[in-house]
């Protein structure tokens, strides 16, 4: 290398430095992104070789199923096992499948084929179910997260009074429900004693999926018992959080002094006592959120939706690894993407956060 | 049929040359799920033993209907035929060839494909339908097929010899496709088309029973393709989407967010004149996981077949629920306990250890309280059909009676010098007795409480270590390969020939060392010279001669002395029907068809509906 060139990449590397040092938030985004990266490749290495180490054998099992079921009434050839580990990314050792995973999902850009569906593309086989869960769990999850926030805030702000009181303690008595038994309960009583809402499926059958007003209104009338039944729980458990994080707030000195200033209760809520409480929460719903690519695999079932839920559910079923690891690596990439845009924004919401000198 | 003109089979025959191939099913790891994934569960008997006391009974004239509630399908409820089946994932694909190419149970095997022959297991009678008949020459090395010259495929293509054809080469040519190679690789050597409607098989070797492979006996049959739309295809790609076929229904519509097939009457079709079913749509549909939920559905006539367990029919029938079907069949596969021989297995490899085992097993109390359906002791390992008889060897029976003795089963621990010590537990060798079962079973699974039986028992005899594990599909075929377990609680399919069939499975070249995966014979590791000669000298042999049967019962008494497999109960499996909209299902009286919905002759059943007229 020429004294020239060192020279001048000597320059270029402290005209970055100084660019950073001049930009602190940038900076800190670079390395954050750094941390992402790093953070998804291990987390889909640690998945890779966890689901890996399930013993047997994916196609001979699979061919036997059939068997039992007498949908295949022979003995399976060399040649049909051989072909289908090969399909799927199953022979050599358990290395050699991880590079051929990282090759196909990295370079080749495709999640293989599903065995669930062959040789349907694992992308469309969780594309399929996406909508409905995204719609489903999604929606319930931030409806539940925001009420929860709210009514959490409100009782704790009225700590003391019947109602506050009275709503804390049933919360307390029903967040740890599972949703499935409320749903039971619900289902029991709206769809089969009194009859007024769906009890299975994700709209009306008889409409064709469009954008019209009747197929949403369809879509939410049949949503709307799977949804309450993970809303209302939700709602018990983020307002009990959310409680718990706004009384040690209510004692601060700056509430006292908003208070002598004369501002309205309600401003001293929402302006001082919840913005100094509420950022936990937003951490806490992303991380959550990575639950809601895995389906609520009971509610779906109890509802016949056609969610990931289910998808995983058989997936694992048949060892179909393919597919798992889509699903799981969905949830991987929601929960740090998540996670990631929460970390970058949260100087935004709260100005005492600062992630750089 | 064919030469002979006969139009009836030996149901049994059929039934174990199909079966023939099928005793690995004992490896796959599926075992009660499989049975809860087509709708079949485990299932049925009321408390009165075994009768199903509502049964096809009517509400008496006038009297008030249950009430009904609106099932959510795109057709007109009195028109339609609502089927409640697994959860369904493929949607898109009706390629039977190639791994979940095609979804397993969502009426394509029953409605759209049409088979050669049918043979109506509970008569016995063997149904001509694609195929009007066939004939072997002298020295059964060919085999004619006539075809129907009526038969259309549904998109109005003429069915012909040629489509057999083309069938018969793509599966024979093709061992990577499933259902490729096999027999048809191992014997036929040529298909001729002499005309339209007829098609020989030229065999490389004599086999008088090569016509079974393409009769619909269990689930499905030989699925003959179009060649006008297969030909040219990759077989290993191909999806074969919307199906086209030769059946009285055509896909309209498979709908994915419905989980839901629905199959629509062909106004064309072409054997109008024997089969003309009522309902002007069949719908598959996938019932809600959760039985509580699904037996509501059932119970408000929103699916007319499945969506049933024993457990809710039980509730039904004590409600007086008026519109309920209940019919049972039986299962090919007795209930059976599996047991290592290998050496490494310590006391469980001496043939006595297996008598103990044996000797704890209350199948009277199994078969009345474990099993839903009541459900009879096995004897032999092998399904109590009244074709299968012949193998049964009575004073054989009585000689190795197998009793519920734990008397006898200490008796024989205490001669094998696995004495009980002043703390209540066995030694042998020095070292505490004990045994682990395995099963693909759930927990909840009879089969996992078969073990559970067995090892209470085991600890009373002071077995104190024993224990039941329940693995899934693929852990415990694994296991059931490698040899890794004591005892697999699971079934035995093995015997649908004749009784050799088992005992050359048994083998002792099969046997593998533990650790090394069997490859689906002999995983319990059996060494036995003398099973070993008789089995070889029986497999030469046709099984009913009067040599083969002197040998068969020499084998036999081997079988019982050593007891690789221990048969425990027989196997039913009932189906429930729904009269609210549709009548005239086949029931325990009149059991004219096979009642499992995803059989291809559940299509007669639904030719036999009529509607009730409700709405």
């Amino acid at each position: 290398m020429s004294i020239a060139k060192s020279s001048a990449l000597a320059t270029g590397t402290r005209s970055i430095r100084s660019f950073l040092a001049a930009h602190p938030l940038l900076s800190y985004a670079l390395r954050r992104f750094g941390l992402y990266v790093v953070e998804l490749w291990g987390a889909i290495t640690v998945a890779f070789f966890f689901f890996r180490l399930i013993p047997g054998d994916p196609i001979q099992t699979f061919i036997q199923t059939l068997q039992l079921n007498y949908v295949y009434n022979q003995q399976a050839s060399a040649e049909v096992i051989a072909r289908y580990r090969e399909e799927f990314g199953l022979d050599g050792n358990i290395v050699t499948q991880y590079l051929h995973y990282l090759h196909q999902v990295l370079i080749r850009q495709d999640l293989g084929p599903s065995l669930l569906n062959y040789p349907t593309p694992v992308q469309d086989v969780i594309m399929r179910a996406l909508p409905w869960t995204v719609g489903l769990l999604g929606i319930s999850a931030v409806l539940a997260w925001f009420l929860g926030l709210l009514a959490g805030a409100v009782a704790g702000w009225r700590r003391g009074k019947f109602g506050a009181d009275l709503v804390t303690n049933l919360a307390i008595a029903l967040s740890h429900v599972p949703y499935y038994f409320l749903a039971l309960i619900l289902t029991f009583i709206f769809a089969y004693q009194l009859n007024w809402l769906p009890a299975r499926s994700a709209y009306d059958a008889r409409l064709e999926p469009t954008f019209s007003l009747e197929f949403i209104a369809s879509l939410l009338r049949y949503g709307l018992l799977p949804s309450l039944s993970i809303v209302v729980i939700g709602v018990f458990s983020w307002l009990l959080s959310t409680r718990m994080l706004m009384v040690p707030v209510l004692g601060e000195d700056y509430l006292v002094y908003a208070q002598a200033k004369g501002l309205r209760p309600r401003r001293i809520l929402t302006r001082y006592a919840l913005r100094n409480c509420y950022l936990p929460q937003v951490t806490a719903f992303g991380i959550s959120l990575g639950f809601i690519f895995n389906g609520n695999v009971l509610v779906e079932q109890l509802f016949n939706y056609p969610g990931l839920g289910a998808t995983l559910v058989n997936a694992i079923n048949i060892l179909d690894f393919n597919t798992i690891m889509g699903v799981t690596n969905l949830a991987i990439f929601a929960v740090l993407t998540a996670n990631l845009i929460l970390d970058l924004i949260l100087p935004l919401l709260d100005p005492r956060v600062k992630y750089w000198r | 049929m064919g030469s002979n003109g006969r139009m009836y089979e030996d149901v049994k025959d059929i039934l174990r040359h199909q079966m023939r191939s099928r005793r690995d099913v004992l490896r796959a790891g599926l075992g009660a799920s499989a049975a809860l994934l087509f709708g079949g569960a485990a299932a049925a008997c009321s408390s009165e033993g075994g009768q199903y006391s509502s049964a096809g009974r009517r509400p008496p004239e006038g009297a008030e209907q249950p009430p009904r509630g609106r099932a959510n399908i795109p057709t007109p409820r009195e028109k339609t035929l609502i089927i409640g089946q697994v959860d369904f994932q493929v949607f898109n694909s009706f390629n039977g060839r190639i791994p979940n190419g095609v979804q397993s149970g969502n009426g394509f095997d029953v409605v759209c494909k049409e088979y050669l022959f049918y043979l109506n297991m509970p008569t016995g009678e063997l149904i001509p339908w694609l195929a009007t008949g066939y004939e072997y020459n002298d020295d059964h090395t060919t085999l004619t097929f006539t075809f129907d010259p009526k038969a259309r495929w549904s998109d109005g293509e003429p069915f012909t010899s040629h489509d057999f054809k083309f069938t018969v080469e793509l599966m024979r040519d093709n061992p990577q496709l499933l259902g490729g190679g096999g027999d048809l690789k191992d014997y036929v050597a040529n298909v001729a088309t002499p005309d339209d409607h007829t098609a020989v098989l030229e065999l490389s070797q004599p086999n008088p029973r090569m016509h079974y492979g393409f009769i619909c006996t269990i689930v499905a049959g030989f699925d003959v393709l179009p060649r006008h739309v297969w030909e040219g295809k990759d077989p290993t790609k191909f999806k074969d989407n919307p199906p086209i076929r030769t059946g009285p229904y055509v896909l309209d519509r498979a709908i994915p967010s419905q989980k839901m097939f629905v199959w629509k009457k062909n106004p064309d079709y072409w054997n109008k004149d024997k089969l003309d079913p009522a309902p002007e749509f069949v719908i598959y549909q996938s019932v809600a996981e959760s039985q509580d939920a699904a037996s509501q559905a059932f119970r408000r006539a929103e699916f007319d077949v499945g969506s049933l367990d024993e457990e809710h029919a039980k509730v039904l029938r004590a409600e007086g629920y008026p519109n309920l079907v209940t019919t049972p069949f039986h299962d090919p596969c007795p209930r059976a306990l599996w047991l290592n021989f290998d050496s490494s297995r310590g006391i469980m490899s001496d043939p006595r250890m297996h008598w103990v085992i044996n000797y704890v097993i209350d199948r009277e109390k199994i078969g009345n309280t474990v099993w839903p359906v009541k459900t009879p002791p096995a004897q032999y390992p092998w399904a109590d059909y009244d074709g299968n008889k012949k193998w049964e060897v009575p004073h054989l029976a009585e000689k190795y009676k197998f009793e519920y003795n734990p008397q006898k089963a200490a008796q024989l621990l205490d001669e094998m010098g696995a004495t009980l010590g002043p703390d209540g537990v066995r030694r042998w060798k020095g070292k505490p007795v004990s045994v682990e079962i395995i099963t693909p079973a759930g927990v909840d699974g009879a089969e996992f409480i078969i073990g559970q039986l067995i090892v209470e028992e085991l600890r009373k005899l002071g077995l104190k270590g024993s224990s039941v594990r329940s693995y899934s599909g693929s852990v415990h075929s694994e296991k059931w390969e490698r040899g890794q377990f004591d005892i697999s609680s699971q079934w035995v399919c093995n015997v649908s020939w004749d009784p050799n069939q088992l005992f050359s499975a048994l083998q002792s070249r099969w046997a593998t060392d533990v650790g090394t995966n069997a490859v689906g014979r002999n995983q319990v590791r059996m060494r036995n010279a003398k099973l070993d000669e008789l089995s070889q000298r029986l497999q030469t042999m046709d099984p009913e001669s009067a040599e083969a049967r002197t040998l068969m019962e020499q084998a036999l008494e081997e079988y019982f002395r050593t007891l690789p497999v221990i048969p425990v109960i027989q196997t039913a499996y009932p189906a429930y029907f729904n009269t609210t909209y549709w009548t005239g299902w086949p029931t325990e009286d009149d059991l004219y068809q096979v009642p499992n919905n995803w059989w291809g002759q559940f299509l007669f059943v639904i030719g036999r509906l009529k509607p009730t007229g409700a709405k």
